[in-house]
């Protein structure tokens, strides 16, 4: 069943024993409020913020980001599908290496 | 460490003097829980279902036969079941007496001690688990509520043994 919430911030920093204070001081955050706005899904945190979360909590921004991953990787599976029908014949190694990566994405 | 067969999204609801306590299960994992205070049972309902979308909602059924609910517990828990049910929402309604009952079968029967049980299940939650009540005039703790959302949830849905690794 696909994650339903785009991302369990909140719940990995409740697993460390950690508060949001904490957690804004070790991702260079002004304020906590900073953090919960980010756990209530009112902001979404930066590129930065998120790989500090990474560093935190030692799981990879597509676990700890699930329900926002899979839309991506959704959406990409079907960009993927289109190419994959627009390209012509894997006439070359070039194009035949091409095709590969387009199936391996479809995967 | 257990978690629960079904993976829908599933957020058992206590109601209390104190708020509306509730834990928030999806793909069986323990995913959040807490009390909101202050304001409208049903306002504080809808934040609670914006921060964990769920798809099952677990209410005490305030009819059930010996049930306790006051009549002013009595009105919001059916105002939540019908806010449940507006929303398109499964209801699960589930006896506070058989909860109880099947706590007792396992041998707990006080609340400080089904906290227990449940944090053994849910490490996530052990450092929630209340101080015993040692005197009858001490009033218990607010974060019990959070434990009889819990055990709503875990008396209508079947548990097993699993990681608590997001899925």
């Amino acid at each position: 069943m696909p994650p339903k919430l785009i991302h369990y911030l909140r719940n990995e920093r409740r697993e460390t024993g950690l508060t949001q204070a904490d957690m804004a001081a070790l991702l260079g955050a002004p304020w906590k409020s900073k953090v919960s706005r980010y756990e209530r899904r009112v902001a979404l945190p930066p590129l930065e913020t998120a790989l500090g979360y990474e560093a935190v909590t030692r799981k990879p921004v597509s676990r700890l980001f699930a329900g926002m991953y899979d839309t991506v990787a959704r959406r990409v599976r079907e960009r993927a599908r289109v190419l994959l029908a627009r390209s012509g014949e894997a006439n070359t190694a070039l194009r035949a290496r091409r095709k590969r990566s387009l199936e391996r994405i479809l995967q | 460490m257990k978690r629960l067969i079904d993976p829908r999204a599933i957020l058992g609801i206590d109601p209390t003097k104190r708020g509306l306590a509730f834990a928030f299960f999806e793909n069986g994992r323990l995913i959040d829980w807490g009390i909101r205070h202050a304001g409208d049972e049903i306002a504080n309902f809808e934040a609670i279902l914006n921060l964990c979308p769920a798809d099952v909602i677990v209410l005490e059924d305030q009819d059930a036969e010996r049930s306790e609910r006051r009549p002013r517990m009595r009105s919001v828990l059916s105002r939540l079941a019908h806010a449940a049910e507006v929303r398109g929402l499964v209801l699960v309604k589930v006896s506070r007496f058989e909860v109880r009952r099947g706590w007792r079968e396992r041998g707990v029967t006080r609340k400080h001690a089904v906290a227990k049980a449940i944090a053994e299940d849910f490490p996530a939650l052990e450092v929630f688990v209340p101080r015993p009540r040692i005197k009858a005039y001490m009033d218990e703790e607010a974060r019990v509520q959070v434990f009889d959302a819990a055990s709503l949830v875990l008396h209508a849905f079947v548990t097993v043994e699993g990681d608590s690794l997001a899925a």
